[in-house]
C-alpha cells in the first residue's frame, strides 16, 4: 500500500509536471517536525528536520513525507525505543500525508489560515485528518506552520504497562515547512 | 562474667560484619545503578568521530541503490556510520542547523546531510561544485537519502 502511495506521488509530481507545470508545484526538504509528550513523571521531545513536503499550487494539492528514524531525541535511549518498540520504524519507516489545503488561494500575499484535509498514513494505519494551517506567502516563498495533536491510541502504538505513565496519551505536534520552487 | 564478655564480644563481631557486608553491598548497588544510568538510561549517542566503518560509497550510486531496491539498502545503510563523497549542490542555514545537499542522479533526488555543530567553521569554507567525504549515520530515503550527525573526513583517514 505504502508502496503504491509512493509510486503514485513520484508519478503525478515528478514526471507529469516536470515539463509542463514545473512553476506550479513547491518543494520543502528541510520541514521541521517536533512532538512533545509532556506527564508527570517525564518530558520526551524529538525534532526531525528533514521532512519532505510538496505542494501543488494549481490545486492546493499537498503531500507530506517524513522519515521516523530523522527525529533526534535528547537521550539516545529514547530514540532506541522510539524506534525499536513504538513506532516500529523497521516495519513502518515512514509518516505520510496526502490531501489538499483547502479554499487555497496561491495568490494571496501574506498569511492565510486554512485547513489541511487528507489522509496521514503512520504504522500501518490510515486516518482521514484534518490539520489548521498558517500559510505565509511572500512574494511566492510559502510557509506553512502549525501544531496539532496526536492521539497515540489511533495509530496502534503500544506503550508498556510499566511505561504508561511516561509516555502521554496525546502527543503534540509542531510543524514548520519552508518551500522554494523545484 | 567472663563468659558474658566473650558472647558480647561475638555478638559485636558479628554486628560489625553484618556491617561491612551491608556496605559493600551499599557500594555495589550504587555502583550498578551509577552504570546503568550513564551506559544504558543516558547512553550517548553514536560518536561519529570515533566510529570505524567499511562503508563507503558515491552519492550517485547510494542513490541508485536506494532507488532499486529501497528495503535492500534499507538493511545495508541505515543506522550504520557511512562515508559518501560526492559534489555540494547546495549549503543551507536553516534552523540553526547547517545542511549539506549532495548531487544524486538527477535533480530530485539528493543527500540531505545533516551537520555536527562541530564542523560550522569548515563548512564556511566550502562551496558548491566542490567534492567532499562526509560521514554520517544514514537514516534512509524519502526522495532524498537523510544522514545525521555528519562530519567532513579527508579522503587519506577514512
Amino acid at each position: 500500500m505504502n508502496k503504491i502511495i509512493t509510486l503514485i506521488f513520484i508519478l503525478t509530481h515528478y514526471i507529469g509536471f516536470s515539463q509542463s507545470q514545473a512553476q506550479e508545484e513547491v518543494i520543502a526538504r528541510l520541514g521541521q517536525v517536533s512532538f512533545f509528550s509532556y506527564t508527570s513523571v517525564e518530558n520526551i521531545e524529538a525534532t526531525n528536520n528533514q521532512s519532505h513536503s510538496i505542494i501543488d499550487l494549481s490545486n492546493g494539492e499537498i503531500a507530506v513525507s517524513i522519515l521516523l528514524r530523522a527525529f533526534v531525541f535528547k537521550k539516545a535511549l529514547m530514540e532506541e525505543h522510539f524506534n525499536e518498540s513504538y513506532v516500529e520504524s523497521d516495519i513502518y519507516p515512514k509518516i505520510q500525508l496526502h490531501g489538499n489545503i483547502l479554499d487555497f488561494d496561491s495568490n494571496l500575499q501574506g498569511v492565510q489560515t486554512k485547513i489541511v484535509k487528507g489522509t496521514m498514513s503512520f504504522h500501518g494505519v490510515n486516518r482521514d485528518i484534518e490539520i489548521k494551517t498558517k500559510i505565509d506567502n511572500t512574494e511566492g516563498s510559502y510557509i506553512l506552520s502549525g501544531d496539532f495533536e496526536v492521539n497515540i491510541k489511533d495509530y496502534e502504538i503500544k506503550v508498556p504497562p510499566l511505561l504508561a505513565r511516561n509516555i502521554a496519551k496525546t502527543i503534540k505536534v509542531t510543524f514548520r515547512f519552508e518551500y522554494q520552487s523545484l | 562474667m567472663s563468659f558474658q564478655t566473650v558472647s558480647l564480644d561475638i555478638s559485636m563481631k558479628r554486628k560489625h560484619k553484618i556491617q561491612i557486608t551491608g556496605g559493600v553491598a551499599l557500594v555495589f548497588i550504587i555502583m550498578l545503578c551509577s552504570y546503568l544510568y550513564t551506559n544504558v538510561y543516558n547512553k550517548p549517542h553514536t560518536d561519529v568521530n570515533k566510529a570505524t566503518t567499511t562503508l563507503s560509497v558515491s552519492s550517485k550510486n547510494l542513490l541508485a541503490n536506494f532507488n532499486t531496491n529501497e528495503v535492500s539498502a534499507n538493511s545495508t545503510y541505515v543506522e550504520k556510520v557511512i562515508i559518501v563523497e560526492g559534489k555540494i549542490k547546495k549549503i543551507t542555514y536553516l534552523n540553526d542547523r547547517y545542511t549539506i545537499l549532495l548531487h544524486g542522479q538527477n535533480e530530485l533526488s539528493n543527500i540531505i546531510c545533516d551537520m555536527s555543530m562541530s564542523q560550522f567553521e569548515d563548512i564556511k569554507k566550502l562551496n558548491p561544485g566542490q567534492t567532499v567525504n562526509i560521514k554520517g549515520i544514514c537514516k534512509g530515503y524519502l526522495m532524498d537519502v537523510i544522514m545525521l550527525n555528519c562530519i567532513l573526513v579527508n579522503k587519506e583517514n577514512k
